[in-house]
């Protein structure tokens, strides 16, 4: 069987590939993790509350 | 009888007379209701807004919800579920095409089985609906292909059995107290046929579900989470 291959984000970090946001990342067969690069979680708490209020002036909230 | 006991037996009875119009009055209005609204094409709409809370939905037949049903329940009843289960009555879901915001800022704690097979989107379905708890059960199918904002802040949500097929990435990563039939069942019904596709779910949720002993919290790297999720080696599973 082919390995898995999981990745895991330093402590205080989140992975991400632009799209998807993660702690614990167990890749697809095929997908390399090169896309894959790390921020803080302050700059994902900040895109998450961005989300949120584009989200929220869609919704007209 | 007298004149005066007649009289007494009536007003004795007049409450009661008049309980009985106001049953009969309101059953008349959502029987009129329900069948009028199912001969619709569509229920968007049908049950939306602050005005629907327990005290006044009160169904006297299954509702069906059909074709474009977005922003049916979007309401502050507060149990869906057992209110239809005191009434007697179902919800068929199976005819739904779009089920948009249907439970969009819901106040329900418990929802009843949701047959969307034939929907082909759940864009926000249960977007900003912290009080939700429980779902019985969501059966998609691979028409479905928009899952995008589905669980946005379902924080409450521990119980939601997936069936069916999913086709599309899913984010559920709010739902950190997702219990672990939910996610394992979430998983099992991830499509095999499909590439490229990402579910997220919430680490702190497959954390105490997989836990090796209580307490631990390391379900993520336990033996059982991950064979699991190897049983779904062309999914990238996400535990953010």
């Amino acid at each position: 069987m082919e390995q898995r291959i999981v990745l895991y984000a330093s402590d205080g970090m989140v992975l991400t590939d632009g799209e998807h946001y993660g702690k614990v990342i167990f890749l697809a067969d095929g997908v390399t993790p090169d896309k894959y690069y790390e921020i803080t979680e302050t700059e994902y708490q900040a895109i998450l509350d961005e989300q949120e209020r584009q989200n929220n002036l869609l919704y007209g909230l | 009888m007298s004149i005066a006991e007649k009289l007494q037996t009536i007003a004795e009875n007049s409450p009661k007379v008049y309980e009985a119009g106001k049953a009969k009055q309101e059953y008349d209005f959502w029987k009129e209701l329900q069948d009028r609204t199912e001969n619709y094409s569509g229920s968007t709409y049908l049950f939306a807004g602050e005005v629907w809370i327990d005290d006044n939905f009160k169904p006297v037949q299954d509702i069906v919800l059909k074709g474009n049903s977005n922003y049916a329940f979007s309401n502050n009843i507060t149990n869906l579920k057992r209110i239809l289960e005191n009434r007697g009555v179902k919800l068929n879901t199976s005819n739904v095409t779009s089920a948009m915001y249907l439970f969009y800022y819901s106040d329900s704690t418990e929802v009843p089985e949701l047959d969307l097979s034939k929907a082909t989107t759940i864009y926000a379905i249960f977007y900003q609906s912290p009080k939700v708890q429980s779902v019985d059960k969501l059966i998609l199918s691979n028409k479905c292909t928009n899952y995008s904002s589905a669980f946005t802040n379902a924080t409450g949500l521990t119980h939601c059995i997936f069936e069916g097929e999913i086709v599309a990435t899913l984010d559920i990563h709010w739902s950190t107290l997702l219990d672990k039939a939910s996610i394992t069942s979430l998983i099992n019904t991830l499509s095999t046929t499909t590439s490229g596709l990402t579910v997220t779910l919430s680490k702190t949720a497959v954390n105490a579900a997989f836990e090796t002993a209580s307490g631990l919290a390391d379900g993520s790297t336990s033996a059982e989470w991950l064979a699991l999720a190897q049983t779904k080696s062309n999914w990238t599973i996400t535990l953010s």
